[in-house]
């Protein structure tokens, strides 16, 4: 035995450890390696490698403004750059000839709105809605500009009594403060409230308002003319339509309607002022947020998930036909159009082609804020 | 063995000496095959080692959490929490039908779903539970039910008196939870699941996080910190913003348990219970068996069941072939089911039983 250990054995007994060691460690690692939640990668958008010279990310026009993590990135011709570090940044929002970017910045308690140039610099606070009695705080949330770009159209949470916390629309002057802020609607109470306001040409104002309908709350696309008016609904509650967006053009409507509470479909319909025609569905079945449109009205970018699951990527949909229709004389619209649904791809044409045969996925591996709107100019 | 093992440095690479034709050396032929059934033993020794040390979280939620007996005794209650009242009187329905047998693979069946806070509010083990959702599968048709039990419901408890139903594990553990519901309902409870609030952020966080439409904003000023806070009777502000979004446990939890601003109070807390369940089962689809051990670690002292092993594998078949989940049937006890009154000083439902047992028996047979 002595013999044998000494002539190899010992060195023989030390590699089968060895082996048998690696062995279960290697095991180990590999299953860890195969892990779904784990194996996720989610980057930074300054992270990702530069796309491919005909990746459609790169043909989209103008400047394009999102949010991942709490931090806001600008996104130009395929290339991303951050403007803001994460901090609780959300919601940017722009218009043609606005004087800079409005945002929401959010804390754990309350929000604040900002302004600052496009470059991210120059930040102007708006809104001081921290206090130290917790419920002292307001949020203030989905700062928009008004379309003379001297107002800022927000939700906020004012008047509160008690547990009854819901948000409504009001306007400020960008160089005014609260005080000077003028209440716009009132919500239904005990539902959320108002939320998502879109500055109409007119003057009026377009936003989402959460009802309660036979015991299930549901958003409707209401118009106010005035601040405190009556206001009149675009969609049905049946529908449970939000997240408004207007084309540049003003004569269409984007918003995603949800018929159940698990998925939604991207709508669009042709829009008058304050009259919206049939709506028409471009992509259904799944998790979007977001539509936004690109500055020349040819289609919308819009968030979703990859696949069926998973963080929230950026994807493009070409309507190069859609607002051929007229609007309805009926402020409130009609079911939506029985119509073959266009549906997700991961690949596809270039986002201006003239007939793109569905959505393009333009991102993969990131994590943009499904909750915060996108700015585009 | 070792001592007719050859001299190390004749296993090397060299021909068998029988290839040239003389006398065969059988030692050498040993060395190299019993050298390479040591190595073989070694890389699955090892393999097996790390497989089993990968798995053992589950190993272990497994072997402690699962199969917990429910017994037929109804616990002493404990004053931890609020008293049931002995006098108020509220009209019990029949008895339960007699608990069964462990059912079948294919069988239909019922579960009872409980959640809790299991802050330090409450004494171990004496919490109440303010998610109940009874949960009816029927294998064969794939056809799957959800009934939320509102948490203020007013009933007759197991274990004596009456009580808000959030009570019943409290005064007597899962056993007492299910006779209640049992006796109420009239309806037969095969097993229960028991989740913690912290169990549920954990899960949620690694699963990945779960995909949802949320319904509306949901704002509340006075939300419950008592998850991240020393202080179980701190509060927070949350605000949950509507619309489809990825949602982390702790947000998830924010959107669920959320009640103060919703005109339905805890019927509306209780759909987006429901909501949020079928999202966590739509992501359970995303998940493969490596990913077993974490989620059992997120589960670890946060989840109890009565669900045996040999039942869970057939289960979880079962729940891999429930892809459908906009067929799920989802029902909250809205009025004119239930209504709203004050007893003993407390804000209660009151259930209409004869609105509400037709209704159970439809789904729950």
């Amino acid at each position: 035995m002595l013999r044998w250990w000494t002539k190899g054995g010992l060195t023989t007994a030390l590699a089968l450890m060895l082996i048998t060691l690696c062995s279960g460690v290697g095991v180990y690692l590999l299953l860890s390696s195969h892990r779904t939640t784990g194996a996720r990668v989610v980057k930074r958008p300054t992270d990702v490698n530069r796309p491919a010279a005909d990746a459609p990310i790169n043909h989209l026009p103008g400047t394009i403004y999102l949010i991942e993590k709490g931090a806001l990135y600008q996104l130009r011709a395929g290339t991303y750059s951050m403007l803001l570090p994460p901090a609780g940044w959300t919601q940017p929002s722009t218009t043609a000839g606005a004087p800079g970017l409005l945002l929401a910045k959010r804390d754990a308690a309350y929000s604040d709105l900002y302004l600052m140039g496009s470059d991210g610099k120059a930040q102007t606070q708006l809104t001081h809605n921290a206090n130290r009695t917790l419920e002292a705080n307001h949020w203030a949330f989905y700062p928009r500009f008004s379309q003379d770009g001297k107002n800022v159209l927000f939700s906020y949470d004012s008047p509160k009594f008690g547990y009854e916390v819901d948000l409504s629309v009001w306007s400020m002057p960008l160089s005014g403060s609260i005080v000077e802020a003028r209440k716009w609607t009132t919500p239904s109470s005990y539902t959320g409230g108002d939320v998502e306001p879109v500055p109409l040409l007119s003057g009026a104002l377009l936003y989402a308002k959460y009802s309660i309908v036979d015991s299930e709350v549901l958003a409707q696309l209401w118009v106010m003319d005035l601040p405190g008016g009556q206001g009149r609904p675009l969609t049905t509650p049946q529908e449970d339509c939000s997240q408004a967006a207007l084309s540049p053009d003003g004569r269409q409507l984007a918003m995603v309607c949800s018929g159940d509470r698990q998925s939604g479909t991207l709508m669009v319909a042709p829009f008058a002022g304050d009259t919206i025609g049939p709506l028409t569905a471009v992509v259904a079945g799944g998790e979007l947020a977001e539509p936004t449109w690109a500055p020349d009205s040819s289609g919308l970018v819009y968030l979703a998930p990859s696949a069926t699951a998973g963080p929230f990527q950026l994807w493009w949909v070409g309507l190069p036909n859609v607002h051929s229709a007229s609007p309805a004389a009926s402020p409130l619209s009609g079911q939506p159009e029985d119509r073959t649904l266009l549906r997700p791809q991961a690949t596809g044409a270039r986002p201006t082609a003239p007939a793109p045969p569905g959505p393009i996925q333009l991102t993969s591996s990131l994590d943009f804020d499904a909750t915060s709107t996108i700015a585009w100019q | 063995m070792q001592r007719n093992s050859p001299p190390r440095s004749d296993s090397g690479n060299r021909q068998p000496a029988a290839a040239g034709g003389g006398a065969p050396h059988p030692p050498r032929r040993l060395t190299l095959t019993a050298l390479v059934m040591l190595v073989a033993f070694g890389l699955l020794a090892g393999g097996a080692a790390g497989a089993l040390a990968y798995f053992m979280p589950v190993l272990a939620v497994a072997y402690q959490q699962t199969g917990q007996r429910v017994r037929n005794s109804v616990a002493t209650p404990v004053p931890t929490v609020r008293r049931p009242s002995q006098n108020t009187p509220v009209a019990a329905p029949a008895a339960p039908p007699a608990g069964g047998p462990a059912v079948s693979a294919e069988a239909p069946f019922t579960v009872l779903l409980l959640g809790s806070d299991d802050d330090s509010k409450f004494a171990s083990d004496h919490v109440l539970t303010q998610s109940m959702i009874l949960l009816r599968v029927v294998p064969a048709t794939k056809h799957v039910t959800m009934l939320s039990i509102p948490r203020d419901l007013w009933v007759p408890l197991s274990s004596g008196g009456a009580a808000k139903i959030d009570a019943a594990y409290a005064y007597g553990g899962p056993e007492a939870a299910i006779a209640t519901v049992e006796r109420n309902f009239q309806v037969h409870v095969d097993d229960y699941v028991w989740v913690g609030l912290k169990g549920l952020i954990d899960l949620i966080d690694q699963m990945g996080g779960v995909d949802v439409v949320t319904s509306n904003p949901v704002l509340d000023d006075f939300y419950p910190a008592d998850v991240e806070s020393p202080n179980p009777y701190s509060y927070k502000r949350v605000a949950v913003l509507p619309g489809a979004q990825h949602l982390d446990g702790l947000h998830a939890l924010e959107y669920v348990r959320s009640r103060h601003d919703d005109l339905r109070g805890d019927f509306g807390r209780s759909a987006r219970q429901q909501q949020v369940l079928l999202a966590l089962r739509a992501r359970a689809n995303t998940l493969n068996p490596t990913d077993l051990p974490a989620v059992a670690a997120s589960l670890n002292g946060e989840l109890k069941t009565s669900i045996g092993l040999d039942r869970i594998s057939s289960l979880l078949a079962l729940a891999s072939a429930l892809k459908d989940l906009s067929t799920v049937h989802q029902i909250v006890l809205l009025p004119p089911y239930t209504s709203t009154a004050v007893v003993d000083g407390q804000d209660v439902v009151l259930a209409d039983w004869n609105a509400i047992l037709p209704l159970v028996r439809q789904d729950f047979p």
